[in-house]
């Protein structure tokens, strides 16, 4: 073996070592007995150290699974590209960009395990739930992520056997179906958490400002039933099968998570973001490597055409949707809409919104001291005034997060647009003048920031949706704390759970950015004459 | 004696039963596979590094690449099952999860130990050092068995429990060692007798013409029959050993598998024993065929009926076996001594679930499996034909 490794090998080796580690920390931590697990009723300090693992955890899922999502399309189009002008440079980037395509998809399923069995271990009162509303979109979940492994394999072995043919790319796009399918159906678990569509007027009960969520399709009997075995059994009343029986039928329409409003905005506002993001991260990939080495000007070119592309088209797209989402905001979540449009305590107009949600820009909005009001009315007024409060209180955050997003989509915005100079002469002396270089400069520039701000809006847009619903797990039906686990959870477990997703997340990034070396002699091979598009930007 | 009067149930737990069934004895299946060939491969290779042999070293590279397909299959069972456990079972699942938090956690955590080191020892293979290497195999080994020795807990506690609140009581559970040992030799088994039958017929076809891939064809069918035919002996040790153990503490599963034979004996609903005794002659057949292949391989013949014979008895036996202890217990799903908890009262029963889903459920994985185990697998042998 070579003595000589380069910064990156030694990373890889101290993350091994890290790994070798692990049996070691689990015998520590069995040793020391700092594993869980006296069964204690549900409460609060529990389902706060639980919280830590889920959301390092489904942040770390979500990364690699905005690759799942973003990576189709850029490798789709490269490889359609490639197949229609027989061009073996389209083809080669196409079949590098489908390893980390892989590589992240298994990643993805190894955090998915995490994330899956945290769902129903630590979660473990999320069962009823589980078992009712989120029955159908999770089990067609799996005949999509069937698809898309069948074909992922399949798309990944076979670039030298099935070299430009329709029917490999044809492969291609069915896992890319199978992954958008597979999002839609998580997410409209999720859009439900949100939006509890089907249960009537039960959540209007607790939080009087709530509207009536859609027909209700429960047996309000059993519903209510549940919802007052919880605060006082906690996930353990899920254990006790003589309660869990005389609950009797609770659902009616199992399908009733894909009616709800918000199941295809949030689809489109998440799949977008994803596509957005990874097509600004292969462009600083691009960038990066046209700004080290410039003599390949043109090679980097033709491939920017594509990833920026692509995400300008999707970053565009993104207002309308987020628009969407912000009117079911305002409809249905109207403590999370105050935190994060930052309307004052005793209500105040906003032209823009007013104007953007109902044509009036003198609306005026009501703020949390309304809802106060209305706080009697409340089956359980002590919940509900604390709804209040902690939107209130994290109003500062909650409002900057949702800045930072929204400034940031309007960044990127602005440069989609720039893209299009690549097309129009009019639209490239209007970038001539405004940063006095040519359309392609300013891409290959500003790709070197937008992926940032992409991450920063996704991240921040997902924080201020997930805390803006808090302490509801279930908006104003289950809180997070009657659902997690009756096994004390202790921090020596927490911190192992944690190592673990971390050393997933890294190990996975590490992997996928090997995977994708692009070696300069590679390029050298692969610029090819035909390719005329590239001519065409050198010219433009 | 008679049977006891039979629990009420609906047609939800009947096919939720039956869709558990389906995903428990093809994953089983599969990851049996798995851990065998898990723990072969750095076996091999560190034998072939000890004895510089590079055929032993090229043996265990090609069955990693099946081992790596295997194990992807295999993950998406698990996941449907686990799928179907939460729609379907969701209060056994709470009560598993729950009271056997620390097993399930073990095996979360083999999950993701196993996937990245499978991963790095694939693509680091000959770009770190031996040492190195090794050292990922082993961490390998530690994350793929770390799953049976987590899961099988459940399996032990829907058998029998212990009554125990701490912590280790799946482990504390007396049929749980004979239990993890039993599925681990059968995996070895299963993996070492059917790649050495596999090379067999590679060997048979060739009808004595050697070539390059030869001498990888008899190491694979030697170390294969060699380690095979001892995890075989001990298996069916380790087997008889379960089955006393069965008895003792799961009469009603005993009973409905090995029939009114043994001393204890309790009534039961339905009667397996036809198959375990169909069991008994796969086993004979896998004894027969193995010591006839390795006594022909000493003279150098290749038998393709032995070959084929042992290839079905080594990939029947699991799944047979997995069918017949999953299916005894029904209509029941904890065995409690001579009688047990009706799964009735662990199914869903808060929503009607429509058979719609089911049927789709079946339809969906025997179309997409069909494609990919015919696909994939023509792939792989093709591309890698000579090279499996």
């Amino acid at each position: 073996m070579s003595a000589k490794r380069t910064p990156l090998q030694n990373s890889i080796r101290g993350l091994m070592s890290s790994t070798v580690l692990l049996p070691a920390f689990v015998a520590v931590f069995a040793a020391g007995g700092l594993l869980p697990f006296s069964v204690l009723g549900a409460n609060v300090a529990n389902a706060d150290k639980a919280e830590v693992i889920t959301v390092i955890g489904i942040y770390i899922h979500a990364w690699f699974l905005s690759f799942a999502l973003g990576l189709p399309p850029i490798v789709l189009t490269l490889e359609f590209l490639g197949i229609r002008r027989r061009n073996p440079d389209y083809m080669k980037a196409a079949e590098r960009t489908s390893r980390i395509w892989g590589i992240s998809f298994a990643a993805g399923a190894a955090t998915g395990t995490l994330v899956e069995f945290g769902l129903v271990q630590i979660w473990s009162g999320s069962l009823i739930v589980l078992g009712t509303f989120f029955f159908a979109p999770l089990f067609i979940e799996v005949f999509a992520f069937m698809l898309e492994l069948v074909l992922l394999y399949l798309y990944l072995f076979t670039w030298s056997t099935y070299r430009y043919t329709w029917k490999h790319w044809m492969f291609g796009l069915f896992i890319a179906v199978g992954s958008i399918w597979s999002a839609y159906q998580i997410l409209a678990a999720n859009a439900w958490m949100n939006i509890p569509w089907g249960t009537g007027d039960l959540a209007s009960k607790v939080l009087p400002w709530v509207p009536t969520l859609g027909p209700n399709v429960t047996n309000s009997t059993a519903m209510i039933r549940v919802l007052s075995l919880l605060p006082s059994n906690g996930s353990a009343v899920v254990g006790n099968l003589n309660a869990m029986q005389s609950i009797g039928q609770i659902l009616t329409n199992p399908l009733i998570a894909f009616s709800n409003p918000e199941a295809v905005p949030l689809f489109l506002h998440t799949v977008t973001a994803s596509i957005a993001t990874i097509g600004f991260l292969a462009s600083m990939f691009l960038s990066v490597k046209y700004f080290r080495n410039r003599g390949k000007r043109e090679y980097y070119a033709k491939f920017l055409k594509v990833t920026f592309g692509i995400a300008a088209v999707v970053s565009l797209l993104q207002p309308l949707f987020g628009d969407m989402e912000g009117r079911l905001e305002y409809t249905y979540m109207y403590t999370k809409f105050l935190a994060l449009e930052g309307i004052p305590p005793q209500g105040g107009t906003n032209p823009i919104l007013g104007l953007l949600l109902l044509n009036n820009p003198n609306h005026f909005f009501q703020g949390f001291d309304y809802l106060r009001t209305l706080v009697g009315s409340s089956i359980s007024p002590g919940l509900a005034s604390y709804t209040i409060d902690f939107a209130q209180q994290n109003q500062p955050w909650l409002t900057t997060f949702f800045l930072v997003m929204v400034v940031s989509s309007i960044i990127l915005v602005i440069f989609s647009i720039v893209y299009f100079g690549l097309y129009s002469k009019k639209l490239n002396r209007l970038v001539r003048l405004v940063f006095r270089r040519d359309t392609q400069d300013v891409l290959f520039a500003s790709s070197l920031v937008l992926p940032l701000l992409a991450i920063l809006a996704s991240v921040f847009g997902w924080v201020a949706r997930e805390m803006g619903r808090h302490p509801w797990s279930i908006y104003g039906l289950i809180t997070y704390n009657e659902i997690v686990t009756p096994v004390n959870l202790t921090w020596g477990y927490i911190a192992l759970i944690v190592f673990i997703e971390l050393l997933l997340g890294v190990g996975g990034t590490v992997a996928m950015y090997i995977s994708f070396q692009w070696k300069a002699s590679d390029e050298k091979n692969l610029l090819s004459e035909k390719s005329e598009d590239a001519q065409q930007l050198v010219k433009g | 004696m008679t049977a006891p009067a039979f629990p009420g149930f609906s047609s939800t737990v009947f096919i939720g039963f039956y869709l558990l069934g389906l995903t428990v004895i093809v994953h089983i299946f599969l990851v049996s596979l798995v851990v065998g060939i898990a723990v072969i491969v750095p076996f091999f290779e560190w034998r072939g590094y000890r004895n510089n042999d590079d055929d032993l070293l090229g043996l265990s590279r090609r069955l990693f690449k099946f081992l790596a397909v295997t194990d992807l299959v295999a993950g998406v069972w698990a996941t449907w099952m686990t799928v179907v456990l939460a729609c379907y079972w969701s209060t056994l699942l709470f009560v598993v999860t729950t009271k056997l938090f620390l097993p399930v956690t073990i095996a979360i955590v083999g999950i993701v130990i196993s996937i990245p080191s499978m991963a790095a020892y694939y693509y680091l293979w000959g770009k770190v050092s031996r040492r190195v290497h090794l050292l990922i195999g082993v961490l390998m080994i530690i994350g793929t068995l770390l799953v049976p020795i987590g899961m099988n807990a459940i399996f032990a506690f829907i058998d029998y429990q212990v009554a125990s609140a701490s912590a280790w009581a799946g482990f504390l559970n007396p049929l749980y060692p004979i239990f993890i040992i039993h599925r681990v030799f059968a995996g070895i088994v299963m993996a070492a007798l059917a790649f050495s039958a596999f090379y067999t017929l590679k060997l048979a076809e060739k009808s004595g013409k050697a070539d390059e891939d030869s001498s990888v064809y008899l190491k694979g069918t030697r170390c294969g029959l060699y380690v095979g035919l001892t995890a075989l002996v001990l298996q069916t040790i380790i087997g008889m050993v379960f089955g006393i153990q069965l008895m003792q503490y799961s009469p009603y599963l005993a009973s409905a598998v090995f029939g009114n034979v043994f001393v204890g004996y309790v009534p039961t609903y339905y009667d397996f024993t036809p198959l375990f005794v169909v069991f008994l002659v796969i086993v004979g057949i896998l004894w027969i065929s193995g010591l006839y292949n390795l006594n022909q391989f000493r003279r150098m013949r290749f038998s393709k009926t032995a070959s084929y014979m042992m290839l079905f008895a080594a990939m029947a036996g699991v799944p047979l076996m997995e069918f017949v202890h999953d299916a005894a217990r029904f209509p029941y799903f904890v065995i409690v001594g001579s009688s047990g908890i009706p799964a009735s009262t662990f199914v869903n029963s808060w929503m009607v679930i429509p058979s719609e889903f089911a049927m789709a459920a079946i339809l969906v994985a025997g179309t997409l499996m069909t494609v990919f185990v015919y696909l994939l697998y023509s792939l792989f042998l093709k591309a890698f034909g000579a090279k499996l």
